[in-house]
């Protein structure tokens, strides 16, 4: 199918999300810190609308030279969002489920021509 | 008959698909048939291409540090900050006991008085670093400097439905 323009980016503000339909693909599509993601809206798990659940930090434990725990935090980097039937989390830049590297959303190349989005279908 | 001749003839129709074709074109294509989609789908060329169809816009979750504060509770965040700072130093003993004490009552009144209000929250934030083993010694540290026993928790929690 090609290029599908979506919008103007200064329509899409960071952290927005858009749920667009392209055919018969629903794709969920992310302006996280000034770059675009687009994800299938179908979660892996059972078919849940994965791009419309909460985006959270990614909880870490941080160590101590010694390697005791000083407990766990929130990173300040890594971003996931998490499908809002079953609560699967998926890492914002690849799509790929943070406990399970090998499972993942089907991601769309997005591009920016200028002031316009498109998703590559 | 030459061998090229021969050939011609084998990929040749024979005469009942000649009829057959001649009835097709001159009845048309059939309404609702699959030939009939394709066709409309050619004559509509690009209108039949797929459309990006916005289905919902999810405007950015606000975030807390986006909102103004008040000078008091900025304050507060920067003392919450050094207390934090001092607990990951593994220092804690460079906070004075007494103003411990002081910072300790004050935060209950202060959460009480908005309970006593209506005004809920969750006491600690999604970015907490309290561990349960944290919060367990905070709770039986403050029981006991109030002379309650956990049972006597239990029931005021049952009668007040809390």
């Amino acid at each position: 199918m090609g290029e599908q323009y979506v919008c103007k980016s200064f329509e899409f503000k960071d952290g927005e999300r858009r749920i667009i339909r392209i055919g018969d693909d629903e794709i969920g599509v992310f302006r996280h810190e000034g770059e675009f993601f687009a994800y299938s809206n179908y979660c892996v798990h059972q078919g849940g609308p994965a791009c419309e659940g909460l985006i959270i930090a990614r909880v870490e434990e941080r160590l101590r030279p010694d390697k005791t725990s000083m407990g766990l935090f929130f990173s300040e980097k890594d971003m996931s969002f998490a499908c809002p039937w079953h609560g699967y989390e998926y890492d914002m830049r690849t799509g790929q489920h943070i406990a399970d590297r090998r499972v993942r959303l089907r991601k769309y190349q997005v591009l920016q021509k200028g002031e316009d989005i498109y998703v590559v279908v | 008959m030459s061998s090229s001749e021969r050939m011609v003839s084998a990929c040749e129709p024979d005469a009942a698909e000649k009829v057959a074709f001649v009835k097709a074109v001159f009845k048309g294509i059939e309404s609702g048939t699959e030939a009939a989609r394709i066709v409309e789908r050619k004559k509509q060329g690009e209108a039949a291409a797929p459309q990006v169809e916005l289905l919902r816009r999810i405007p950015a979750q606000p975030s807390p540090e986006s909102q103004p504060l008040h000078q008091l509770s900025a304050s507060m965040l920067a003392v919450a900050a050094e207390i934090e700072a001092a607990v990951s130093d593994d220092d804690p003993g460079r906070i004075d006991v007494r103003a411990q004490q002081a910072l300790m009552s004050a935060l209950c009144r202060l959460y009480a008085a908005n309970d006593e209000r209506g005004n809920h929250f969750d006491v600690l934030s999604e970015q907490t670093t309290v561990t349960a083993t944290d919060a367990m010694v905070l709770c039986g540290a403050l029981l006991k400097a109030v002379d309650l026993q956990v049972f006597e928790l239990a029931l005021w929690q049952s009668w007040s439905s809390r």
